[in-house]
């Protein structure tokens, strides 16, 4: 990490985990999907279009889910940044003035790193502390004890992951077949009595 | 002074659906509460018999229902939790149905434990709470704010399932939990609350991996304070609390999924699985101590088996949803141990479990029999005087054959008028007040003798949608009304003469929303009408020029939001999936088709969006005198609290 020029170096702490909550959620959803779909036993017939229905709209849900994981990234605030797990997850601690974020958006796993700078209590810069955003500008302001701080520097490195071009693909496909599914369903239904079926 | 508006619905003979997700029994064995997928609660009253009897419907969540969970100490406030999937939290207090708290939060819990320590806690408890989100949450009871999380060093995932254990020998709370991965984890609740209050990190104090994924419960025996019974969705575990060795394990078998379980006394489970089918099993000591090494070298854990005493199950389920069920034990009077369950067509039953649960005499298992079962149509079939059809009085009952469901409605409060679209395709267009007035009191007479009505016949399928054009726009004719049907036929009339000026064939899925262009966009100075169709298609109809403008079919998901452009003149199709088309209303041409950060973006630029909102809450078959525009504003300034039923409200008069 590059800071007044020189490098700094920080590797992962070996005695926590830290879990790329994206990565995690995603695939979390996915094996619900897996699971709603498998619970039943093999021999099982579905009686009605509903059961297929409702099944389906169970399972898209969860794929749905699995993808804006990936593709909508979390806005943070700059505190919930400074607070999150990460931030205490380097060896060598990370120093007082600098934040890291790491997050997935679409098929590119993105760093960012905020170079901080204290601002003086008797600063005459208006204070007004940033909203939550994916990414911060330079002059973004926080709070964070009882010091006020501001972002000086921001790096960002992306890195296209080709996996996650595919699970994302995927993902697409895989909702279109649920939707074709439930619209071929669908056209029966004029056949089946109005009521709620 | 805002004005208070006060929300009318007559439900008809057909109860509301109610699809249980959650189900729960206060601590006073007084109250069922249900939680259901259309978002409503339903307070139901127990009986010291055992009998039920809905209460109240409770409104508050827009989306599915997820968990219900106590959310104080029951004898001094009788209030409880829920938490839907949108993230919406509720306390409710039971007694009166107010609702005392409610919070949004960015998490879907699943499950929710409330936690109470009197000597060591200020304020009302914590909520600790599960779901899609890493480890476990504390919310305060009281605000509903997140006041800290337990954070796991190993392996950090989604929680499936918590249980309290409190150590009567040691006073000391835990929190056990197996995560989505199949982890177990404890924390030391009494331990934590300093830190918690000093905001530092809380780790785990023990973890074990269980080998086995989809945990579905889990529960600490009290009354030996030695073993823990873990449900998986394929098998269930016994397990020795003091050092986490496994005692047993017991698969499933005909294809059955586990579904929870409760240690209801020394040495016997209560298991449930997915179909609403349950097991009452003894667990017998084998003769072999834990210490006796095998010949092979493996530690042999099996020290216990189970033997089967009784059997409690439900009717054949006629769909593949989960029942959801809970076991209660009542320790003061009248001493019921009560299992219960809900299922997706709103049904709850009952089963009284003997305090000492034996098998026949022959040693086969005894088949404990349903105490009490009940639905909410139960409610409005015992009180049909009140809750009559509208129609019935118009047009059904002739022959005693079925009367005709109204399929859509729409209120034209200028008029006075309440159009009613029925499943056999006729309209009926009746004196709103009147018809009111005549369900809510005892009226069918009231209606037969002095309520003119008008019916239309034009459609032959069953009418899915009505709209009111001089409603939304006071330019529009006020003799014209819109009409859409199941076989995509939408019909322009004239409701004072009954004449139809105009059928439009749109040769697509039936039409499930008709809307109109707002106010600033116009087609040659008239306003268009957007038929939305269920196959995923959308029509654009100049009601002036009697023509079908636009036919947009390239739709691969269901339509969710529509906006238009005034000064390029588009028409913007939001799906579900999230994707959005673009399409140029004057030559009928897709112009753009956009998915992801750039659909959102064309989103955000158009403001008046007229959102489809699946209209879920109601079903399809029951009649609401809801004015529309009233609908929409009130769910900014959202109210929530109780709405009795007409028929529930009758129950609790004729006491």
């Amino acid at each position: 990490m590059p800071r007044n020029n020189q490098l700094l170096h920080f590797a992962f702490r070996e005695d926590k985990q830290w879990k790329l909550q994206q990565i995690q959620d995603a695939r979390n959803h996915v094996s619900q999907a897996i699971y709603l779909l498998a619970n039943r036993d093999e021999s099982y017939q579905f009686k009605t279009g509903a059961e297929v229905l409702k099944l389906m709209d169970a399972v898209m849900l969860q794929l749905t889910r699995a993808r804006n994981r990936l593709t909508t990234p979390a806005t943070l605030t700059l505190p919930e940044i400074a607070a999150s797990g990460l931030t205490r997850m380097f060896a060598p601690a990370l120093p007082s003035d600098l934040l890291v974020n790491v997050y997935i958006n679409l098929n590119k796993l993105c760093l960012t790193v905020y170079q901080l700078h204290a601002l003086q209590p008797n600063s005459t810069k208006n204070f007004r502390p940033a909203g939550g955003a994916v990414l911060h500008g330079p002059g973004a302001m926080f709070e964070w004890g009882s010091q006020r701080l501001e972002v000086s520097h921001v790096h960002k490195v992306e890195c296209v992951i080709p996996w996650l071009n595919d699970a994302l693909v995927y993902f697409t496909v895989s909702l279109q077949l649920c939707q074709q599914l439930k619209d071929k369903i669908s056209v029966f239904s004029s056949y089946w009595s109005y009521r709620p079926f | 002074m805002r004005t208070l508006l006060q929300a009318v619905a007559l439900w008809g003979k057909k109860a509301p659906s109610h699809s249980i997700t959650a189900i729960m029994i206060t601590d006073d064995q007084r109250t069922i509460v249900t939680g259901s997928q259309e978002g409503q609660l339903c307070l139901w009253n127990l009986s010291p018999e055992l009998k039920i009897s809905a209460k109240e419907l409770l409104f508050g969540h827009s989306a599915s229902v997820t968990c219900l969970a106590k959310a104080r100490d029951f004898s001094k406030q009788p209030c409880i939790v829920s938490a839907a999937e949108n993230g919406e939290m509720c306390v409710w207090n039971v007694m009166n149905g107010q609702c005392v708290e409610k919070a949004i939060l960015p998490y879907r819990h699943t499950a929710i434990c409330y936690y109470h320590c009197s000597f060591r806690m200020m304020g009302e408890g914590w909520l600790l709470c599960c779901g899609e989100y890493q480890d476990i949450l504390v919310i305060d009871a009281n605000t509903l704010a997140v006041v800290h999380t337990f954070t796991s060093s190993l392996s950090p995932d989604w929680i499936n399932c918590m249980c309290i254990v409190h150590s009567m020998r040691i006073q000391e709370d835990s929190l056990l939990v197996v995560s989505v991965a199949g982890e177990l984890k404890v924390w030391d609740l009494s331990l934590s609350i300093n830190s918690i209050q000093e905001k530092q990190d809380v780790y785990e104090k023990e973890s074990k991996f269980l080998e086995s994924l989809n945990c579905q419960t889990i529960r600490f025996c009290t009354y030996t304070e030695r073993l823990l019974l873990v449900v998986f969705s394929k098998c269930w575990k016994v397990y020795d609390y003091c050092d986490f060795s496994l005692l047993l394990t017991e698969v499933s078998r005909n294809g059955q999924f586990f579904a929870g379980g409760e240690v209801i006394a020394a040495h016997r489970l209560l298991i449930w699985t997915e179909d609403g089918h349950s097991y009452i099993y003894q667990l017998l000591n084998s003769g072999l101590s834990k210490s006796i090494y095998p010949a092979d070298g493996r530690v042999l854990k099996e020290t216990i088996y189970p033997h089967l005493l009784c059997s409690t199950s439900v009717q054949e389920n006629k769909q593949s949803f989960p029942f959801v069920m809970g076991y209660m034990n009542e320790r003061k009077e009248p001493f019921y141990k009560v299992l219960f369950s809900g299922d997706v067509s709103g049904r709850i039953t009952l089963w009284h479990i003997p305090d000492v649960p034996v098998s026949k005499f022959d040693g086969s298992p005894r088949e404990i029999p349903i105490t009490t079962t009940w639905t909410l149509q139960d409610n409005f079939d015992k009180h049909h005087t009140v809750s009559q059809s509208l129609t019935d009085h118009f047009c059904g009952v002739k022959d005693g054959t079925e009367t005709a469901v109204v399929t859509s409605s729409e209120y034209v409060p200028s008029l006075d008028k309440l159009i009613c679209g029925c499943e056999d395709g006729t309209i009926i267009i009746t004196q709103a007040l009147n018809a009111a007035k005549a369900g809510l009191l005892e009226g069918g007479s009231l209606l037969k003798d002095s309520s003119p009505h008008k019916v239309l016949k034009g459609h032959h399928q069953s009418v899915t949608c009505l709209l009111y054009p001089h409603g939304l726009s006071s330019k529009l004719d006020q003799s014209w009304m819109v009409s859409g049907d199941r076989d995509s036929c939408v019909i322009l009339w004239d409701i004072f003469t009954e004449k139809i000026l105009h059928k439009f064939f749109l040769e697509a899925g039936p039409v499930t929303r008709l809307l109109m262009s707002p106010e600033k966009f116009r087609l040659r100075g008239d306003q268009i009408i957007c038929c939305v169709c269920s196959d995923h298609s959308v029509a654009l109809l100049h009601l002036e020029g009697k023509r079908c403008l636009l036919r947009a079919r390239k739709h691969l998901f269901p339509v969710r939001m529509i906006k238009w452009h005034p000064v390029e003149n588009f028409l913007i199709v939001a799906c579900a999936d999230d994707s959005v088309y673009i399409w140029e209303i004057e030559t009928g041409t897709l112009e753009r088709h956009e998915t992801g950060e750039r659909a959102r973006i064309i989103l955000n630029c158009c403001d008046d969006s007229q959102l489809l909102k699946p209209e879920s809450v109601l079903p399809a078959a029951s009649e609401t005198h809801k004015h529309k525009s009233i609908e929409q504003k009130s769910s900014s300034s959202y109210q929530l609290g109780p709405i009795p039923c007409p028929a529930l409200k009758a129950e609790s008069s004729c006491k």
